[in-house]
C-alpha cells in the first residue's frame, strides 16, 4: 500500500510512518510532502493509495488539497492528521470527501480506530 | 472572549505521554517557570487572530520537548539552553509540539484557537500578563526537566 504523508513537519511525517507500521499496516510504502502543493504533484507522479495530510501548511493547506483533488476528479483514499479538533473543521472536512480524521497527538490505536472502517471498505 | 478552561495535570500528562512517551513525568509546580532566565512563550490565538493562551516554557524545557520529539541528542538540547536559545535543528520540532499543545486549551471545548508563533524570551523582556495560569512540571528522561505555564490572556 502506498501511502502519500503531507506535513509541513518532517519530524511529525516519520512519527506517522512509525504510526503506520505500529499500526499494522502492511506491505507499507510511504512518500512524503511537505505542504499541499507538493503534495499535488506527488499525487500525479506516484498516485498513492491513500492521503494522510496536516490541516495548517503553509503554500496550499490541507483542506484546499483535498478540495483541489476532488476537483480535479480524484477519488484518492484522503483523511487529515492534525492538530484542528473543532466539530466545525472535522464537518468541512467530511464535506469535502475526508474519509477519516486524526487528531494530534496521536497513538497506534487511535490510527487503527479511525482506519479499520475505511480500510475494510476501501482496499 | 474565550470560554475555554486551562488544562489539568491530567490533560498535560496525556498530552506528553502522547507526544514524547510513556515515560514523561508531570507535576504541579508551584513557581512555574523562572522568568529571569530565558524563556519560550507561545501564543494560540482565536479566528479573529487575537491571543488568548499562552504557554510559557523554560527554555531548557522548550529544547529537551523538541529535541525529545525526534531523538535529536540531549547534547544538542543542553548546549543550545546554555546559549541562550533554540538550538536551529530543534526549532521546527518545537514548534510543532507547541501547536499540537492547542489541544490543552481545546479538547472537548467550543471555542476554535490555533498555535499562532512561538518567541524566545530573555528577562528583558515583559513578563506576559496573564489573567488565570497553572503551573507545571516536566521530567523527560533523558533530557532536561523543566516549568511550564499555561494561562488565559
Amino acid at each position: 500500500m502506498k501511502v502519500l504523508i503531507v506535513d509541513d513537519s518532517k519530524a511529525m511525517r516519520m512519527i506517522v510512518t512509525r504510526t503506520l507500521k505500529q499500526a499494522g499496516i502492511i506491505n507499507l510504502t510511504t512518500i512524503e510532502a511537505g505542504s499541499g502543493v507538493e503534495g499535488l504533484a506527488m499525487v500525479a507522479d506516484h498516485k498513492p493509495n491513500a492521503i494522510f495530510s496536516d490541516w495548517n501548511m503553509p503554500e496550499m493547506t490541507g483542506i484546499d488539497f483535498l478540495k483541489k483533488l476532488r476537483e480535479d476528479g480524484n477519488s484518492t483514499l484522503f483523511g487529515f492528521v492534525t492538530s484542528e479538533s473543532s466539530p466545525e473543521v472535522k464537518k468541512e472536512a467530511k464535506d469535502a470527501g475526508a474519509s477519516f480524521f486524526i487528531v494530534k497527538p496521536f497513538t497506534p490505536n487511535s490510527f487503527e480506530a479511525a482506519l479499520a472502517p475505511v480500510m475494510a471498505k476501501t482496499f | 472572549m474565550c470560554s475555554n478552561p486551562l488544562p489539568t495535570l491530567k490533560t498535560i500528562e496525556k498530552m506528553m505521554h502522547c507526544l514524547l512517551g510513556d515515560q514523561v513525568v508531570t507535576k504541579n509546580s508551584v513557581p512555574g517557570p523562572d522568568l529571569t532566565k530565558p524563556h519560550v512563550v507561545a501564543s494560540y490565538v482565536n479566528d479573529a487572530h487575537e491571543v488568548q493562551r499562552i504557554l510559557v516554557c523554560e527554555l531548557g524545557l522548550a529544547n529537551a520537548m523538541g529535541a525529545a520529539m525526534s531523538m535529536i541528542p540531549s547534547g544538542v538540547a543542553n548546549d543550545a539552553t546554555k546559549a541562550g536559545i533554540v538550538a536551529d535543528n530543534i526549532q521546527g520540532n518545537l514548534s510543532e509540539v507547541l501547536n499540537i499543545c492547542v489541544n490543552l486549551f481545546t479538547e472537548n471545548c467550543t471555542d476554535r484557537l490555533t498555535f499562532s508563533n512561538l518567541k524566545v524570551c530573555t528577562p528583558k523582556d515583559p513578563a506576559p500578563a496573564v489573567k488565570q495560569s497553572v503551573k507545571y512540571a516536566l521530567d523527560i528522561p533523558r533530557y532536561t526537566g523543566g516549568s511550564l505555564l499555561a494561562g488565559s490572556v
